[in-house]
């Protein structure tokens, strides 16, 4: 590691330290295990059921006094879009103006833990918090309303585009937070959201407010995948709740677009934990020469390369098996309407395994904001009695997380497979149905090892 | 056939509830020497619940911060510091060196 600096410890993950011990190989094993028995319990279940399209069970929230209204009205956007604005804002501030190093700096827990790491997650178990708090549309909405502008937009959105703004978007980000080196940097930070905000308004300008959430920005688009996967529905301006992840099976979402897009939701989830793994470490020490030949822009560029290399990896083997789904299922025709059918089964693993991968992080790494409210500039000040803070582990437990981290991956691959299976009985006919599936099973069931190996690596540094 | 898979899981899920409860020391000493910017053992690990004398000698004047139970070290040159702690987190903390935040190495608790 000569003429390289030396890194603190695993800084690939947006910024912070990491606590948790990788899961133990019994565990790795019993979870594995699990994931094949009932994967294939599911397939005996589905043996004969019919193509009917039933619908699932909602629960409309307007019946219930009080909440249906609230819900309803402007009153959960309004608050949740002061809380966004205040958010973006204290990043670019505590960013420009507080302290130089990450753990010191609010805008590094405010950015990777609270809205990357957290809204994610929660999203994803309550519903799209993000509707609620995006900001952009926030500001674009009250600087329209006060210039009278129209939010038609000065041109129409180029729909041959789809939604590759947005995964372009994506990926920029991923490389961002796991590649640049610039992510533990609180003034690259504040640099980040400011470009992103002027861009996102410009945007938004040029082709109005509504195409560009729908196609180019970044996590709107992303936010209503997760939504699909949430307990909240909105059909015909009510609002239902329903059970998790069925929602998925209404996304009718197609093209190479909305595939990449997902992919690349798994593979840089898979990057941030492969570049904490031994494995890693040793492919990126190998390259060692060729990093330190490029200079300074030798670890983004390798790292960036990774993420790029894992991603084109993921989408091979992704399409590779669609192939084999599709052959199974005896069906011809283009693969793109399949494989983007079949891509949104994949978003409960990237969920769960974002929920595995990020849980002691969150819960710990979170309590570090607390102390630095009383000094939020690091100028001295002791605007509240916190900082004397000390992070509780109370909910850290390595045991329990184990075994969280394994229920989730667990569960979170049987929904999948379920899914894939509801999805099957709408894309083919007769016995054709089952025996599509046992591709996408042990595709299914890969995925879960590789998820699996990862929690279970030893954690390293990198570069 | 699911008569049998019933039966596989309640063997797994069994077999899971054996595992654990083997008797550790409830008392450990661990010696540590820093050189430069390598420590021994490289490698320490301890049990959630021990509890753990941590003696530091450096080799010349340093400030070695115990991540996580957040204890701070302050070493001279070539005299043993101790400190003695329970250990009630179990996780993979950092030990390293403050002043040029230079990482020794991940002191592991495992859960008891």
């Amino acid at each position: 590691m000569l003429g390289r600096t030396p890194a603190p410890a695993v800084l690939a993950h947006g910024f912070g330290i990491r606590y948790d011990l990788p899961v133990p190989l019994y565990l790795y094993v019993i979870a594995a295990g699990l994931v094949v028995v009932l994967s294939f319990l599911l397939v005996v279940v589905f043996v004969g059921a019919r193509a009917e399209e039933r619908d699932y069970p909602r629960f409309s929230v307007d019946r219930i006094p009080l909440v249906g209204p609230v819900a309803r009205s402007r009153v959960p956007r309004v608050v949740g879009a002061t809380i966004g604005v205040l958010v973006l804002a204290a990043i670019i501030v505590t960013g420009l103006l507080g302290a130089p190093d990450a753990t010191g700096n609010p805008a590094e827990y405010l950015l990777w833990i609270y809205f990357w790491a957290g809204t994610v997650l929660v999203s994803s178990v309550v519903g799209n918090l993000y509707a609620l708090l995006n900001p952009f549309s926030a500001i674009y909405d009250v600087a329209t309303r006060l210039l009278r502008w129209s939010q038609g937009g000065l041109r129409s959105y180029p729909e041959r585009l789809g939604v590759w703004p947005a995964a372009a978007g994506y990926f920029v980000f991923a490389y961002f937070e796991l590649a640049s080196g610039q992510s533990a940097h609180p003034r690259s930070v504040a640099a980040a959201a400011i470009i992103y905000t002027v861009y996102t308004l410009a945007m938004m300008v040029v082709f109005g407010r509504d195409a560009w959430l729908r196609h180019g920005e970044t996590f709107s688009v992303l936010f209503t995948f997760i939504e699909a996967f949430g307990p909240v529905e909105k059909r015909d301006g009510r609002i239902y709740l329903r059970p998790w992840a069925v929602g998925l099976t209404r996304l009718d979402l197609e093209g190479w677009d909305v595939i990449s897009f997902v992919i690349l939701t798994l593979s840089s989830l898979a990057f941030d934990g492969f570049s904490a793994t031994p494995l890693w470490s040793s492919i990126y020490l190998g390259l060692g020469g060729l990093t330190d030949a490029l200079g300074s822009v030798g670890p983004p560029l390798v790292k960036g390369a990774g993420l790029l290399g894992l991603t084109l990896l993921f989408a091979i083997v992704y399409m590779l098996f669609i192939r084999l789904v599709d052959r199974a299922g005896r069906r011809r025709g283009k693969l793109v309407p399949v494989a983007s059918a079949f891509a949104f089964t994949l978003i409960p693993i990237a969920l769960v395994y974002n929920a595995a991968h990020n849980y002691s992080y969150m819960v710990v790494q979170g309590q570090g904001l607390i102390p630095l409210l009383a000094d939020p500039l690091h100028n001295g000040a002791h605007l509240l009695p916190t900082a004397g803070y000390r992070p509780s582990f109370a909910l850290a437990d390595a045991g329990f997380v184990w075994y969280l981290q394994v229920v989730l991956i667990v569960v979170g691959h049987v929904i999948a497979v379920y899914l894939a299976h509801r999805r099957a009985l709408t894309t083919y006919e007769g016995k054709a149905v089952i025996r599509s599936q046992y591709p996408m099973l042990l595709l299914m069931v890969m995925y879960t090892a590789v998820s699996l190996w990862i929690l279970a690596q030893p954690i390293t540094e990198a570069g | 056939m699911k008569a049998l898979m019933v039966g596989g899981i309640a063997a797994l899920i069994l077999g899971l509830s054996a595992c654990g409860s083997s008797s550790v020391p409830s008392a450990i000493t661990i010696n540590f020497k820093v050189t430069g910017s390598t420590i021994t053992p490289a490698n320490p690990t301890a049990v959630k619940g021990q509890k753990l004398t941590m003696v530091i000698t450096t080799d010349k004047d340093e400030e070695v911060h115990f991540h996580g139970y957040d204890i701070h070290f302050d070493c001279k040159a070539n005299t043993p510091l101790s400190k003695t702690l329970t250990l009630d987190k179990s996780g993979s903390f950092e030990m390293e060196l403050e002043a040029t935040s230079t990482h020794l190495t991940n002191f592991t608790v495992n859960p008891s």
